[in-house]
């Protein structure tokens, strides 16, 4: 199935992206990712429930778990933005 | 010279038309209603409006059963009592729609073109309470799928007739047709995946309705709700689904969804409201 697919790559993407810079710069990135995706109309769902849990992590200190979450949210925005540009042509297949 | 102008006019103007698809809102409307007819030709055009009830025999018997004590009838009556209500002004429902409403729900949705958006009933109820200085009803249920669902009983056996005349329709058309056949969300699926390129088969334990009908009925009782709610209540939930953030009740993009749902249901019967499991 497509999704499965999408999980892969989105677990795949997430040990590219950086791990540097520390937490607050993670969400700082999922916030602007998450404002770019409502921004084409694509939002997904637990975007901001996410970054919620990011934040919680980096308050308890789990620096490490708090940046993986922001990431999701990162990767997650780059896929939406996809969608807003295929979604410019979308029509019937019949 | 005049001329030569006149015509590189012409061609600057004819340009967009050229690489823009071309089908029309009607040709859509057509094709749309061929597609459901090949893929379930036993199923009469006039069916459609029962949503998954019409695909078979069995799903047939549990709606004859529900419509045995049809749950929207409390709908109904509590959407009468706020009709014949007042308002503080002495004024009311009435005054804004008539006295006959007979033909309200089939006017709707339809495109304003002064406005340039698209007026909804749900979207006229408020603006009427509000215009008499009364506190508009929330947008997807209570009170508003109240006298939705009695606008629409009253409105009953007329047909969905809405068609895109002006260029600014035609946008407000295009809109909503993009946005069901855009996918979204985690899953990455569109309305049209499920509610056409897969209805009539099951996801996880639910059978998939076509889209062709889905505006007939509503509001509807739901009894998953156990409680009506509104054709964008369901958009709503439906978007949540696939796990996209909905847009909100009454938004343009579910104003432009209704106003393409209706288009691709033409001439099927207003049968609100209804009810669905
Ligand atoms: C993952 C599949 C899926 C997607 C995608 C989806 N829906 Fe649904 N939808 C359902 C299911 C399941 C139901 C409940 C069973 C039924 O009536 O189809 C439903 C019900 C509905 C109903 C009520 C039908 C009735 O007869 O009362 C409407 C209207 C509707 N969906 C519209 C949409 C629109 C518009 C979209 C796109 C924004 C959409 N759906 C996207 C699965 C989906």
């Amino acid at each position: 199935m497509k999704f499965k697919f999408l999980l892969a790559s989105l677990v795949l993407g997430l040990s590219s992206t950086a791990m540097a810079g520390g937490a607050q710069d993670a969400i700082d990135a999922a916030k602007k990712a998450q404002k770019e995706a409502a921004a084409v109309g694509m939002e997904w769902r637990d975007m901001g429930k996410t970054i919620k849990k990011a934040e919680e992590a980096a308050k308890d200190g789990k620096e490490k778990k708090a940046i993986k979450l922001a990431n999701i949210v990162v990767m997650q925005s780059k896929e939406s933005l996809k969608q807003a540009e295929l979604a410019k042509t979308a029509g019937p297949r019949f | 010279m005049k001329k030569l102008i006149s015509s590189v006019a012409l061609l600057i103007i004819a340009l967009p038309f050229v690489t823009v698809q071309a089908s029309t809102p009607a040709e859509d409307t057509e094709a749309f209603r061929s597609y459901f007819k090949k893929a379930v030709p036993d199923v009469k055009f006039e069916d459609f409006q029962n949503g998954v009830y019409a695909l078979d025999a069995d799903s047939r018997e549990q709606w004859i059963e529900i419509e045995e004590f049809p749950p929207y009838e409390l709908a109904i009556d509590k959407g009468t009592e706020l009709w014949e209500k007042p308002f503080k002004n002495g004024k009311s429902f009435a005054s804004c729609f008539g006295e006959d409403i007979s033909g309200t729900r089939a006017k709707y949705p339809y495109h304003d073109e002064a406005q340039d958006t698209i007026v909804t009933l749900e979207g006229d109820i408020n603006k009427c309470l509000t215009d008499n200085g009364e506190k508009p009803y929330k947008w997807k249920k209570g009170n508003i799928a109240a006298v939705s669902a009695y606008i629409a009983y009253e409105g009953r056996g007329k047909k969905v007739d809405v068609h895109p005349k002006t260029d600014k329709a035609k946008a407000w058309y295009d809109k909503g047709k993009k946005f069901f056949y855009a996918k979204r969300g985690q899953l990455n699926l569109a309305c049209a995946d499920c509610h056409v390129y897969n209805f009539n088969r099951k996801v996880r334990s639910e059978l998939l309705s076509p889209a062709l009908g889905h505006p007939t009925h509503f509001p509807v009782f739901r009894t998953k709700w156990g409680e009506m709610g509104t054709l964008h209540r369901r958009y709503g939930g439906c978007n949540k689904n696939i796990r996209a953030k909905p847009f909100k009740a009454q938004s343009d993009e579910y104003k432009a969804l209704e106003y393409f749902q209706a288009v691709m249901s033409n001439g099927l019967e207003l049968n609100g409201p209804g009810a669905r499991k």
